[in-house]
């Protein structure tokens, strides 16, 4: 009963939380190691799944807060993702294609070094799709507070693009 | 081209106030290779958020964790303490079986104190020359036994005297 429940609605998570810890720690290794502490822990609890509200919430915020305790700003603040960056091709040309992935790269540096919060907030609302509703539950703030924190995320990537289109900063 | 539309769906972006299905319009505008010079500083955002969503675990994590899992169930399965129906004859027997070692001592050290005392009104009355109902504290067989000697020594001293004056 409890272990098809953990197949069919906390599996599936798995990526989401993934790619939650992957964003907190920016380190591939550390944050598989994070899902998996996370996936454990939500089983170990499995008596109080019916008192949980949303489980998705609940993984989530047990995922962050794990990858928090776990990250090491002074380890960490050197690591930059780029490893995903080889995915379908972008462009037309080599040429084109090599200097679409340098941008890419550049605005994952971009976003890597914003406050963890502000990324938190991006990756829920522009990667996963969720309502400013269910990321103040799942990070534990209140809803205008995540659209304060979304808009200077945007703000800041926004002015920061421009600059480097501008003067290639 | 007119892209007006996407050029006002942006501004709403960057003020948060694009729904998630006008954000997925942009992220899918931006995934096209026409874009315009005066948006593409923009483009590697969207395509940054599409690169990331395609992020996974390893192929081999669904096995791992479903096999700690079980690991996880067995164990605790183990831990678990099974509720066991005990009956009253059960619970009671550590209680019957003091009492029936208590009952063995008392009956025990009580025959053994009958003989010692018995042994040692055989030796009273030895000692004393009296018989072992004195001892014993019989009294109503005493007082019959000391009240015939007492008879037989006052006879004896009658004769006694007799004797003397008839001398």
């Amino acid at each position: 009963m409890n272990e098809t429940r953990f197949r069919e609605d906390i599996l599936p998570l798995k990526d989401k939380l993934f790619r939650m810890a992957l964003r907190i720690t920016l380190n591939r290794e550390e944050a598989e190691d994070i899902v998996q502490d996370t996936l454990l822990k939500v089983w170990e609890k499995r008596d109080s799944w019916n008192q949980i509200a949303s489980i998705e919430a609940y993984c989530t915020t047990i995922c962050r807060n794990l990858a928090l305790d776990r990250n090491s700003a002074a380890r960490n603040s050197n690591l930059q993702l780029d490893e995903n960056m080889d995915s379908a091709p972008l462009s037309t040309t080599p040429f084109e294609e090599l200097s679409q992935r340098e941008q890419i790269e550049n605005t994952q540096r971009l976003i890597d070094s914003l406050p963890e919060l502000w990324r938190s907030i991006m990756l829920l609302r522009d990667v996963e799709g969720k309502r400013y509703d269910e990321i103040a539950t799942m990070l534990s703030v209140s809803e205008s507070q995540v659209k304060v924190y979304l808009h200077r995320a945007r703000t800041r990537l926004r002015e920061q693009m421009t600059k480097v289109e501008k003067y290639g900063l | 081209m007119d892209y007006k539309y996407i050029e006002q769906l942006l501004e709403r972006y960057w003020a948060c106030e694009t729904t998630l299905q006008e954000e997925s319009i942009l992220r899918n505008f931006f995934a096209q290779n026409d874009v315009p010079a005066s948006l593409m500083p923009y483009k590697s955002i969207f395509q940054c958020q599409v690169s990331t969503a395609e992020q996974h675990l390893s192929d081999n994590f669904d096995k791992r964790i479903l096999s700690l899992i079980e690991k996880e169930q067995k164990e605790s399965e183990k831990d678990t303490v099974k509720v066991r129906k005990v009956a009253m004859s059960y619970r009671l027997r550590p209680f019957l079986k003091a009492a029936a070692v208590v009952a063995i001592v008392l009956c025990f050290s009580m025959a053994v104190q009958t003989a010692m005392e018995h042994d040692q009104d055989q030796q009273t009355s030895n000692v004393i020359n009296l018989p072992p109902q004195i001892v014993r504290g019989d009294i109503e067989t005493a007082n019959a036994t000391t009240s015939s000697i007492v008879t037989d020594s006052l006879d004896r001293v009658q004769i006694n005297k007799t004797t003397t004056v008839g001398d």
